[in-house]
């Protein structure tokens, strides 16, 4: 333990010697790239998380079906069959069920991913991650319910009269990547949030109930806009506007257009400019996390102390 | 000999919050600047440990060890002032912190291994030994919760010193489990010590910190009152008997 001038030492350092060897910081710069690093950990965590869901429940994997499927039953019981919503939507049933297993997925997600970091602060306050991969984690498991959910969606549209198009195709990977992109960007930034806010998490049991009802996922924008237009005027032509110029009533309506719309003959009931919707919302999702990670990198400084 | 951690002017300071809401934040965004409700961890701090050194930090409860080892992990950043490692870090902050109760113990193994940086074809070379090590043969496929926190902190304490790190720091983790394994710690210490990893050290035993370590860093309130050889540390400190 002599006394050294230790910034002679540190600069020396960087120039002598490399790689694993070179002294550093401990931690990591908060960057994206260390969690490609840390993948193994990633999947471990996601698969802890996947299998303590249903560790408790005889049912087991089956329970990941139950919430969407009751929701399912009720939408088309209540909205299609009784107010009578099925005789203006053909194939009504698949009409919900592509919007509902999309939104199921990104409800997940924010849920998932917002709720991670302090759900694993014994993990965040004794050791170092890139602390990315506790919301990533969460938007891997949202995504192990929402396969198995889509595989039903494409079962459905199967037998009503679905087939494959290469647009079809574009319009669900175009609707799953607005959906991972926004869900991911909303997610580590709530999810650094709650860290500091805890009630954050108190509104994520509106936000199912939100999209649901704020998307066309049950009912055709052309519904929402021969109520809004007439009645509102020029503030109906703006509500109309934000309901259709946002990330989830464009990945909405993009699984409608590859699943539902080859079942039908007539699907009038798509909004337009949906591809240019398409690029916008995907676009500016990406600029979105962005800045959600540069806000997450400085947030998650203080993580271990606030916790 | 180069240095394995450089900590150079380190200060960290906490505030104390109250507000978990927006309600609460808005109304106490006066009461921020409040000395008070600020706690001086740790003020000025200087230290280096060379490569495969073995050092002591010692200190009353509160005296900032514990914010120390977590600045050199790198679970928090110091206020002002820098703290640089070389090699890999392996941080016994808390035995078991990446346990899962409700995992059995073959899935806590491979998953704890994970958060300390190892990959699953790693651990597999070295599950057998992790095992035996923490002597847990019979309760591979129990889960974590069903554990005495004895076996617990053995499980903990065997996959970190598995990991076999450059940097080890460890937090008065010897303090659980019974004789037997804290002999069987030890001896893994020191064998790992002997391959050139660098220890740093919370403990209150005396006797097991001068078989680990030559060098010791006692704090007080934050500060460092005295660095150098564990035996003149003794006696600063006071606990020349067997620390109990």
């Amino acid at each position: 333990m002599t006394t050294l001038d230790t910034r002679t030492e540190i600069e020396s350092d960087d120039l002598a010697t490399g790689g694993k060897h070179r002294l550093h910081e401990p931690g990591g710069r908060g960057g994206l790239i260390e969690v490609v690093r840390h993948r193994t950990v990633l999947s471990m965590l996601a698969r802890r998380d996947v299998r303590m869901r249903y560790r408790y429940s005889s049912l087991g994997f089956a329970w990941a079906y139950v919430k969407p499927t009751i929701q399912f039953l009720v939408y088309y019981f209540i909205i299609g069959v009784v107010l009578g919503l099925e005789r203006r939507v053909e194939n009504f049933a698949v009409y919900v069920f592509s919007g509902l297993c999309l939104l199921f997925f990104f409800n997940e997600t924010i849920g998932n991913a917002t709720r991670s970091i302090v759900k694993n602060r014994a993990i965040v306050k004794k050791i170092w991650l890139p602390r990315q991969v506790f919301p990533i984690a969460g938007v891997i498991v949202a995504a192990s319910r929402f396969v198995p959910q889509f595989l039903i969606l494409m079962i459905g549209a199967t037998a009503t009269g679905w087939y494959f198009t290469w647009t079809g195709l574009a319009a669900a990977v175009a609707g799953v990547g607005v959906v991972v992109v926004w869900g991911l960007a909303l997610g580590l930034l709530l999810s650094a949030v709650n860290v500091y806010l805890r009630e954050v998490q108190n509104f994520l049991e509106l936000t199912g109930f939100l999209t649901h009802w704020l998307t066309p996922m049950i009912k055709p924008w052309t519904l929402v806009a021969s109520r809004l237009v007439p009645d509102l005027g020029l503030a109906g032509v703006m509500l109309l506007t934000a309901y259709l110029w946002n990330p989830l009533t464009t990945a909405v309506e993009l699984f409608h257009l590859a699943f539902w719309s080859p079942t039908v003959d007539y699907y009038f009931e798509l909004s337009p400019y949906l591809w240019t919707r398409a690029y916008v919302f995907f676009g500016l999702g990406v600029v979105v996390l962005a800045g959600s990670q540069w806000l997450f990198k400085r947030l998650q400084v203080r993580f271990a102390e606030e916790l | 000999m180069s240095s394995a951690v450089i900590v150079r002017e380190a200060s960290k300071s906490f505030q104390l919050r109250h507000d978990f809401t927006i309600r609460d934040a808005l109304a106490n965004r006066r009461k921020r600047q409040d000395p008070s409700n600020i706690v001086q961890a740790l003020e000025d701090v200087s230290f280096h440990v060379d490569q495969g050194e073995g050092l002591a930090l010692m200190g009353q409860n509160g005296s900032g060890k514990s914010t120390l080892l977590k600045l050199i992990s790198g679970v928090m950043q110091p206020d002002s002032g820098t703290v640089h490692v070389r090699g890999t870090i392996a941080g016994l902050i808390d035995v078991g912190a990446g346990l899962h109760p409700e995992l059995t113990c073959r899935e806590n193994i491979y998953l704890n291994s994970a958060i300390l940086g190892m990959t699953r074809a790693q651990t597999a070379t070295n599950f057998d030994a992790i095992v035996s090590f923490a002597g847990l043969e019979r309760f591979l496929d129990t889960q974590a919760r069903f554990l005495s926190s004895g076996m617990f902190s053995r499980l903990g304490f065997s996959v970190a010193i598995h990991t076999e790190p450059d940097i080890f720091l460890v937090d008065e983790v010897l303090a659980v489990g019974d004789g037997q394994f804290k002999r069987k710690c030890r001896r893994a210490l020191i064998a790992q010590r002997v391959k050139g990893m660098t220890l740093i050290i919370v403990a209150h035993e005396v006797d097991l910190l001068r078989r680990l370590c030559s060098n010791a860093v006692v704090l007080d309130q934050g500060r460092v009152v005295f660095q150098g050889p564990l035996a003149d540390a003794e006696k600063v400190t006071g606990d020349d008997d067997d620390g109990n």
